[in-house]
């Protein structure tokens, strides 16, 4: 265990926890929405509507995570790990979000080279010509070959 | 329609396919952590140029190849190149302690083709009855079908089964996204026109195994040991016919197991390998030698996992019911190669399907060749470090997605996907259920809700077909058993 660990082995609360929870709320706010996401027009009450199919999968899901997290409340849970390890992943993540997000504006070429400097950086990649020579040149190699070999019409 | 079949495999460009597939499968294959499955699933979009028979050949090679190449880093190096050579591990790596690595790689090889030949000749045999039966199943029967399928995946597909059952639900969940397929209306939408074609195979597909993939590593950041890693030396080996008749019994038995669960949908091929090992373990004379470098323990399992392929190509092609993670992936591809795997396929498209099975059979002659020449290279190829793999990841992930429609959203879609699947991979949430309940779903729910709608909202429907009943009956009675089964193992553990 490092130092900034969110929680220890073998804890109450983990990813396991974290992650049904998350499914809970989601499927309970699916649930929730249904009648705004899913219009339903008069020539659809002849049977099941749009909505008949989703609000099974959606209820069903909320009560087998909901039996999940209560059947498992006192095993020991996956612990969520370094904190460190959280940032490094949150922070590519956002790195290739924001390469994504420039993508339309600089292109696919340097929207993709700057997602891999990121994460060739999160992994700890400090010299230069492996950080950034590498992803260029992969980069480069993959938008001509997208382009010229695959004509994909690439941003 | 067979040997019109063969004749549309006599172009040159079919054999720089299957030899590109199989090498690149050996090497990337030999890399932990990129199985089968990754490496498809980023290749894809290098198909989009090719006629459908070379590209199929192409992605086909590549799954053949990975499966083998897995269990190179296992023999060598005790880390599996895949889930499914773990077993191979046990008496591969003790072997090539002892200097006989080339001598078990061997064995890994000819026993890979086996079972390889083997599934695809039972493939070829099953897929198209089956195809021929189901043209004539209604939305009532192939709605059970599916249940059944999903049930197969949530109860038998290892591990615990009500979290197979949540990422099952997950997956179905994640298909409503988009038009509903009977009404047109959107669903999830929140008001986007892109979402409109729902969340798309193949950019969930990179996103879960190859994204996530790059968010699992990150989140670890190895220190980069696999350079550390002692490859032992090899020496000179030969592995005879009469050494592999030897183990005829093994080999038949493991590909058996291994054809027949593939085609159990959402099992893969780490069960059958564990299955084939005990049985060949147990049926042995010399049951001390198994885990200490029995020929025979890399044999059984390697045989297994490779005739998966085979199996799980069977309701994948005749049903469009993918049997594990890297078929769901092929389905895709199929798919986008203007070849819908189902009942019609082997109707509609029938030459280029057999010419493609064909390959796959075939395939074994390069295989065996390419095995041969490339491990030595593919054990070099262990040594990449992540901080320069993954990176590269990276752009072919965003490539992948990007290229299936040329559009941002499905790169975004990618990307979200890779979180999710990351949370799930930390929690110990199985991603495959996810993968095939995000493909049956929508034909579940069409079926299910054509059925409903012919007999006006009653379900009486789906108990006057012998057919959908005894799929409903068959799907009753694994759940009960399987129940039976949990009641009468948590008595004897008490008792005990």
């Amino acid at each position: 265990m490092t130092k900034g660990d969110g929680h220890k082995a073998g804890a109450l609360i983990g990813t396991q926890t974290l992650t049904s929870s998350l499914l809970l709320v989601g499927a309970i706010a699916g649930l929730v929405l249904l009648k705004s996401q899913v219009p339903v027009f008069g020539f659809d009450d002849t049977g099941p509507t749009a909505r008949f199919f989703p609000r099974i999968v959606l209820g069903l899901l909320a009560l087998i995570v909901l039996t999940r997290l209560i059947l498992n409340r006192r095993r020991p849970d996956e612990p969520l790990g370094p904190v460190s390890g959280w940032i490094r992943v949150a922070a590519t993540a956002i790195a290739i979000a924001v390469g994504l997000g420039l993508m339309p504006t600089i292109g696919f070429f340097a929207g993709a080279a700057m997602a891999g400097f990121a994460t060739a950086l999160a992994f700890g990649e400090r010299r230069l010509l492996f950080s950034a020579g590498l992803t260029l040149a992969v980069a480069a190699s993959v938008t001509y070959f997208a382009r010229d070999w695959l004509n994909i019409p690439l941003p | 329609m067979l040997l019109d079949a063969f004749l549309a495999l006599l172009d040159i460009w079919v054999l720089i396919a299957a030899i590109c597939g199989i090498a690149t499968g050996v090497v990337i294959g030999a890399i932990p952590g990129l199985g089968p499955t990754m490496a498809i699933a980023l290749l894809i979009p290098a198909t989009f140029a090719m006629q459908p028979i070379p590209a199929m050949i192409l992605l086909l090679g590549v799954y053949q190849g990975a499966i083998f190449g897995g269990s190179i880093s296992a023999i060598l190096l005790n880390v599996p190149g895949t889930p499914s050579s773990a077993a191979t591990a046990i008496d591969g790596y003790p072997m090539a302690r002892r200097g006989q690595g080339g001598k078990a790689l061997r064995i890994a090889l000819y026993a890979s083709v086996f079972g390889n030949v083997f599934s695809c000749l039972i493939l070829i045999a099953l897929a198209q009855p089956l195809a021929s039966l189901a043209l004539n199943f209604g939305p009532a029967e192939m709605a059970t079908l599916m249940l059944f399928a999903l049930s197969v995946i949530v109860l038998f597909g290892g591990g615990a089964r009500m979290d197979a059952a949540i990422m099952v639900l997950v997956g179905v969940c994640a298909g409503i996204v988009g038009l509903d397929p009977i009404g047109g209306t959107p669903r999830f939408t929140f008001g986007s026109f892109e979402a409109e074609n729902g969340l798309q195979l193949i950019p969930v597909l990179v996103g879960l195994f190859a994204m996530s993939e790059v968010f699992l590593q990150l989140f670890q950041r190895p220190n980069d040991g696999t350079g550390a890693h002692e490859i032992p030396e090899l020496l000179p080996s030969k592995v005879g016919l009469l050494d592999m008749w030897r183990m005829r019994a093994t080999l038949l038995v493991s590909s058996a197991i291994g054809t027949f669960v593939g085609i159990l949908p959402g099992i893969g091929s780490t069960v059958p390998a564990f299955m084939s090992y005990s049985l060949a373990r147990s049926r042995s004379r010399e049951q001390e030698s198994f885990g200490n470098g029995a020929p025979e323990g890399v044999a059984a399992p390697e045989a297994a996992n490779n005739a998966v392929t085979g199996g799980a190509l069977v309701p994948t092609l005749a049903l469009g019911i993918p049997g594990d993670a890297v078929t769901a992936v092929i389905l895709g591809a199929f798919m986008l190669q203007g070849l819908p795997p189902g009942p019609f396929l082997f109707r509609d498209h029938g030459v280029e399907v057999y010419a493609i099975l064909e390959a796959l059979l075939l395939s074994s002659i390069p295989t065996v060749i390419i095995g041969l020449l490339v491990f030595r290279v593919a054990v070099h190829v262990i040594r990449i470090r992540p901080r320069h793999l993954f990176p590269a990841i990276t752009i072919l992930a965003l490539l992948g997605a990007f290229s299936v429609n040329n559009s941002l959203f499905d790169v975004w879609v990618m990307l979200g996907t890779g979180f999710v699947g990351y949370l799930f991979r930390r929690s110990g949430f199985p991603l495959p259920p996810l993968l095939i309940g995000l493909i049956l779903g929508k034909p579940l729910e069409q079926s299910l809700r054509q059925a409903l709608l012919t007999s006006g909202g009653s379900v009486k429907i789906f108990f006057v077909s012998p057919l959908a009943l005894g799929f409903l009956a068959i799907t009753a009675l694994c759940l009960i058993g399987v129940i039976i089964f949990q009641l009468r193992a948590r008595a004897d553990r008490k008792r005990a």
